[in-house]
């Protein structure tokens, strides 16, 4: 049996990409999972910025 | 972590590693298909908005490299005839850009962009057929309530993705 798959065209046609979905869903909670991302992304950023940030050095005046 | 500047530079190189990373993944599962062109077009536009955000950013550095890099792009927009309106050596118009408008522009176009996913849904897998069993035992009757979950697929779900985030 060949498969019809659907086209690419960027084009609302008569295929499964263009009809509402009819397929089983799950459940996801949009605000749960950004609050995720942004604590993983902020733990990753805060660990890179430790290994790889630039040293804090104080800048040279004529008062030191 | 030495100072603020280093945890805002690899936030925003994330930021942007991240949006690269979507783009790409977008581009391969052909997410635009099904009448979800806008929804690919607004996610270009947050790509450019946020491309001139982190320039104005490097201008905002007061270095030398933001010297040399406001100097060279200052040609680029006069031969464009922007220069009047976008002045690079501006650094208080470049405050207003890097802080005020830019960001707000970026993220009403984020929010566009995620309003279209959430109105036209997520276009199904490239080798999604109409033959696909589920398709065909959830066609959409008119005694049947439209949602068909299944307590297997959520259950898996639930975990797949709550096993990869944490």
């Amino acid at each position: 049996m060949t498969r019809k798959n659907s086209s690419t065209s960027w084009r609302k046609a008569d295929d499964v990409a263009s009809r509402p979905w009819t397929g089983s869903v799950r459940e996801y909670d949009l605000i749960k999972e950004l609050i995720i991302g942004v604590v993983v992304v902020g733990v990753l950023v805060f660990g890179v910025s430790a290994i790889f940030g630039s040293p804090d050095e104080p800048s040279v005046s004529l008062k030191t | 972590m030495n100072s603020f500047a280093d945890f805002f530079w690899y936030m925003i190189e994330f930021f942007f590693i991240f949006m690269v990373v979507h783009l790409w993944l977008k581009f391969w599962m052909a997410a635009w298909r099904g009448g979800r062109v806008l929804t690919w077009i607004t996610g270009v536009i947050s790509f450019v908005v946020s491309i001139v955000a982190a320039f104005t950013g490097y201008l905002l550095q007061t270095n030398f490299d933001s010297q040399w890099i406001a100097f060279e792009a200052k040609d680029a927009l006069n031969a464009v005839g922007v220069g009047a309106w976008f002045n690079v050596a501006n650094v208080g118009q470049l405050f207003t850009w890097h802080v005020t408008l830019l960001p707000l522009a970026v993220g009403a176009v984020v929010v566009l962009h995620v309003l279209l996913v959430r109105v036209h849904g997520v276009a199904p897998p490239l080798d999604a057929a109409e033959s696909d069993a589920q398709l065909l035992h959830n066609r959409p009757e008119a005694t049947e309530p439209p949602e068909a979950t299944e307590p297997v697929g959520t259950e898996s779900g639930g975990a797949e993705f709550g096993g990869a985030v944490q």
